[in-house]
């Protein structure tokens, strides 16, 4: 018996039927313009799958530079209908060019240098709808628009942005997207656009001074208190810190036994800090250290005492010493 | 040159606050100040006019409230600035205010450089500086640090590429650049000038529609919903078993909620 | 009655409080151990125009008047009281009375150096037999010529050490008295016979450098007579008055500064399974404390509002000064029984605001004398004649 596609057919069209798609109007672009697919520009693939699917529509990948053909088997298998293939690099004039005439539905941009400036200027320029900056996207089934969730308040949350006018526009953060497919049942094609835009030479590079990593501004810290009982302990924290690029710090039971210095102290009477990842070792925790660290994000405590009040305010206890978990860590680290 | 400096007033973040409950931003107690990122904007463009001369030009859009950005420009050290108001723009979507201040920008011409901040705070998508190009016309550099002025009439910038390396981009005139936030601060306005920010003949006011925009120009691109929170924190969470395990799992749950660099683990 | 500030003095307001936050604060600690002022922050209180906020632009000042001169005193008296007294010697007293009292060449002459912070002002008052009774001062000013030599000494002179411009209270006719006796003089830092003498060792405002100054046969050049001969106190009482408003929001800062960490810590420490916050001891302080940062609020700037609308202030001012420093005591005092044994240490915060409030009480007049003035003014219409 064979499957009655007379409901899919109603919905695709003829391309249903079993024709590769070769109509390029509409449908949900993926433009990678570094040529090489790295496994960022998969997973705006995959995403791009994902919205296509939702949409009812086919994803075209514009992979532009020096791409192989390699890397255009692999979009399939990422989720691509069709890859076009061009060499160079385009300006937003190029690629006004290119899409103007054929009206894409939704436009994804990863969010690397290149794509911040072009993806804003191609919607300014055909009169679409763009996110800057998107961590997720999804396709709101009333409106069948494309909803992209774009970080506020340094990600503490993420705001709903309906796309409203065509080309919907996402420059996105790839990093943040669930990984990419690899479905060796995809088929598609992969041909040249016979495009060739301009390659231009590359700038020079110059060093910037670089903010020094205090105490109050750092992203990671790693701390240590009395439980890493010596000096030699103490220095796994700073090797763990150095391995993470955090910076170090300490409470009043460290200072006082020489392992830091008074700009290193946390706490009320010390440093107040506001890392996103905050690293206890060795620490039991009292008003003080607390007050310090209200601001900060995810509070990992590695300690052996489960009654020590850190333990309460800690997201993540680890209850073992914290000398060894430390040699631990720091191996599973430098592997 | 003419250099005209994009300022927006924006909400200050420490101040703005999450209902977990309504799944939208509590802005009781909320502070209005000027985008930290565009004062690092304006200082770049007050070092170009001490160094090659002309003229800086703040230009805002926005409610009648937005004119304190536009006074404190001033007071910084911007000769005037161009306010354009209307109910229509405080609610106005990324497309809309780029052709808002593309208009606003022809009507100073001859303009010779835009700068903008990189991103706005509080819910910036940095998105401004390459559609106000677009709509210009003109070339775009983002994540600029540094500007001077370039023997030939163009302009030298600087683009943070990665931690502690610079891309030196030379740039042909008129174009746009995003400044990002630096590591020098920006300078305080002079006590004297903020004084005399508010002297009649410094800001100017103007509406949509004399800039010849019409409702379909400004028309949002964009609906904003409302917001997806990230689960509760839960304190007190234990990781055990046997020190190996625990260190892959914490290692795990760190890189899965991005706080250590995937390169670390 | 419209209560909001100017348009200028709200985004003047939150420049400074910026300025505070990023360039003061941090310095504040180290200000205090290691017992004198941080040049580099007075060279950048120059820098910034923060030495000349109330004096006229075309002295080189602000123009921002008495109101924008409380704002700076309450923005920067919340994070350091050394800065704040360092200022408050500067433009409250020190420039005021050449301000109020010069003429208009020494006005000129003085005064946009004196704004930009290129030089720095005191004013030499108290001598140690003189502190309250300011008419018995002795220092002496004997005429010779076109020139005044003269020689005395002047104790607790805050910025002495410091001061590039001093103006100097001396008597010129011994028999006259406070009226018609006494002269005052601007004298400049390298005239032979100046020199600074003991430096005091505080018990707070550490970051502050307070000495004696020592006048011995200071020759002074006829042009730096300061107001009429013999008009010598009037002048320096007017300039008190102004000082004293500035004292009284600077003590507003601080009171206002130590209601925050009072609410901070309340709210975060943990005792019998509770944060203290809600404990009704605990809020009966807060709820007094936040009462009386409010009369004083409003007293400071109504007191501004009258200077600016040249309306008499003296006993506003006296008020202001009085009411100020008590109300800043308590609740720094407060602020440190909240803290409990932390707000001892001097690790922490509190313990130094505890010991910079004390002077409040004390200097720019006695909180003795202020009760003095205001009963003197108060009691005028009744026929009452108060005597020190």
């Amino acid at each position: 018996m064979s499957l009655d596609l007379s409901y899919y057919e109603a919905l695709m069209g003829a391309a249903a039927a079993g024709e590769q798609p070769t109509a390029e109007t509409g449908g949900v672009w993926v433009v990678a313009l570094a040529g090489r697919l790295d496994d960022g520009l998969l997973r705006l693939i995959g995403k791009g799958r994902v919205l296509a699917d939702a949409l009812g529509a086919y994803v075209y990948l514009l992979m532009a530079g020096d791409a192989g053909a390699a890397d255009g088997e692999r979009a399939i298998k990422a989720g691509a209908d069709r890859v076009l293939v061009a060499g160079g690099m385009p300006a937003l004039a190029d690629l006004v060019e290119f899409f103007r005439p054929r009206g894409p539905q939704v436009v994804l941009f990863p969010a690397t240098r290149s794509g911040r400036a072009l993806g804003p200027g191609l919607a300014q320029a055909l009169n679409g709808s763009l996110c800057g900056h998107a961590a997720d996207l999804e396709v709101d089934p009333i409106y069948q628009r494309v909803v992209a969730h774009q970080p506020v308040l340094d990600d503490a949350a993420r705001q709903r942005v309906a796309l409203l006018a065509a080309p919907a526009v996402a420059v996105v953060d790839t990093t943040r997207l669930p990984a990419a497919f690899n479905e060796p049942w995809r088929t598609g094609t992969v041909e040249e656009t016979g495009l060739t835009w301009p390659v231009s030479a590359p700038r020079p590079t110059v060093a910037l001074p670089v903010a020094p990593l205090t105490l109050a501004s750092a992203a990671v810290i790693v701390a240590g208190g009395l439980g890493l009982k010596t000096a030699e302990g103490f220095a796994l924290a700073t090797q763990l810190a150095q391995a993470l690029g955090a910076a170090v710090g300490g409470d009043v039971a460290a200072l006082d036994a020489g392992w830091i210095t008074e700009d290193q102290l946390i706490g009320l009477t010390g440093v107040r800090v506001a890392p996103r990842l905050f690293l206890a070792l060795g620490m039991d925790g009292d008003t003080n250290l607390f007050m310090g660290i209200q601001d900060a994000g995810l509070v990992v405590a590695v300690q052996p005492d489960p009654s020590a009040p850190i333990a309460a305010v800690a997201d993540y206890n680890i209850h073992a010493d914290p000398v060894e978990f430390a040699r631990v860590l720091l191996g599973k680290l430098r592997m | 040159m003419r250099i005209v400096v994009c300022v927006k007033q924006t909400y200050d973040p420490a101040t703005v606050k999450i209902s977990r409950s309504r799944e939208e931003f509590d802005l009781r107690g909320a502070v209005k100040i000027t985008n930290p990122a565009d004062r690092y904007a304006l200082e770049a463009a007050l070092r170009l006019r001490e160094a090659a001369g002309g003229e800086v030009i703040a230009l805002t859009v926005g409610d009648a409230d937005a004119e304190d950005v536009g006074r404190e420009a001033i007071a910084m050290g911007a000769d005037r600035a161009l306010l354009i108001a209307g109910p229509e723009l405080a609610s106005a979507t990324g497309r809309a205010v780029a052709r808002a201040l593309a208009a606003g920008i022809g009507h100073l011409a001859p303009v010779d450089l835009v700068l903008t901040g990189q991103v706005a705070a509080v819910d910036g998508a940095g998105g401004l500086a390459p559609r106000l190009a677009a709509a210009l016309g003109w070339p775009v550099a983002l994540d600029v640090v540094s500007l001077a002025a370039a023997a030939d009439g163009g302009i030298v910038a600087t683009a943070a590429v990665g931690p502690g390396v610079g891309e030196v981009i030379s740039l042909a005139l008129p174009a746009v650049v995003a400044i990002a936030a630096g590591i020098e601060r920006p300078r305080y306005p002079q006590p004297a000038r903020i004084a005399n920010a508010w002297a009649p003949g410094l800001l100017a006011t103007c509406t949509a529609q004399d800039l010849g925009l019409t409702a379909e120009d400004l028309a949002p691109d964009v609906e904003v919903g409302g917001l997806v929170l990230p689960p509760e924190r839960t304190r007190g969470q234990v990781i055990a078993g046997p020190l190996a395990t625990a260190a892959e799992e914490l290692l795990a749950a760190l890189k899965a909620q991005r706080l250590i660099s995937a390169a670390a683990a | 009655m419209d209560f909001t500030l100017p348009k200028p003095h709200q985004l003047f307001r939150k420049m400074v409080q910026e300025f505070a936050a990023q360039e003061v604060l941090p310095r504040a600690r180290q200000m205090d151990r290691q017992g004198w002022p941080d040049m580099e922050l007075v060279r950048k209180l120059g820098e910034n125009g923060l030495l000349g906020v109330p004096f006229a632009q075309e002295y080189g000042g602000a123009g921002l008047g008495e109101l924008g001169y409380c704002l700076l005193m309450e923005a920067i008296g919340a994070v350091c009281t050394s800065t704040a007294t360092i200022i408050g010697a500067h433009i409250g007293i020190g420039v005021m009375a050449i301000y109020l009292g010069g003429n208009e060449e020494q006005k000129r002459r003085f005064l946009p150096d004196l704004c930009a912070g290129r030089k720095i002002a005191a004013f030499c008052l108290t001598e140690p037999n003189a502190g309250s009774d300011a008419a018995s001062i002795k220092t002496r000013a004997v005429r010779d010529g076109n020139r005044w030599i003269i020689s005395g000494s002047k104790i607790y002179i805050t910025n002495g050490p410091i001061a590039d411009v001093m103006t100097v209270l001396a008597v010129t006719d011994p028999t006259l008295g406070a009226r018609g006796g006494v002269t005052a003089f601007i004298v400049e830092k390298g005239m032979p016979g100046l020199s600074v003498g003991t430096i005091e060792h505080k018990l707070g405002i550490r970051g502050s450098a307070t000495s004696e100054i020592i006048l011995d046969e200071v020759a002074v050049p006829a042009a730096n007579v300061l107001g009429q001969v013999g008009a010598g106190f009037i002048t320096f009482m007017q300039t008190l008055d102004t000082g004293r408003l500035g004292l009284g929001a600077a003590c507003l800062g601080g009171a206002s500064a130590a209601l925050d960490l009072m609410c901070r810590y309340a709210a975060g420490r943990v005792q019998f399974g509770r944060p203290i916050a809600e404990k009704q001891m605990i809020q009966w302080m807060i709820a007094d404390t936040a009462t009386e940062i409010e009369a004083l609020r409003s007293l400071v700037y109504r007191t501004a509002w009258m200077v600016d609308t040249h309306q008499p202030y003296t006993r506003e001012a006296a008020m202001c000064k009085l009411y100020g420093s008590e109300v800043a005591s308590r609740a720094i005092n407060r602020a440190v029984q909240v803290y409990g044994g932390l707000g001892y240490s001097r690790d922490f915060t509190v313990e130094r605001m505890w010991r910079d409030a004390r002077i409040a009480e004390i200097f720019e007049g006695t909180n003795e004398i202020q009760r003095i003035v205001i009963a003197e003014q108060v009691m005028r219409p009744y026929g009452v004649r108060v005597r020190p």
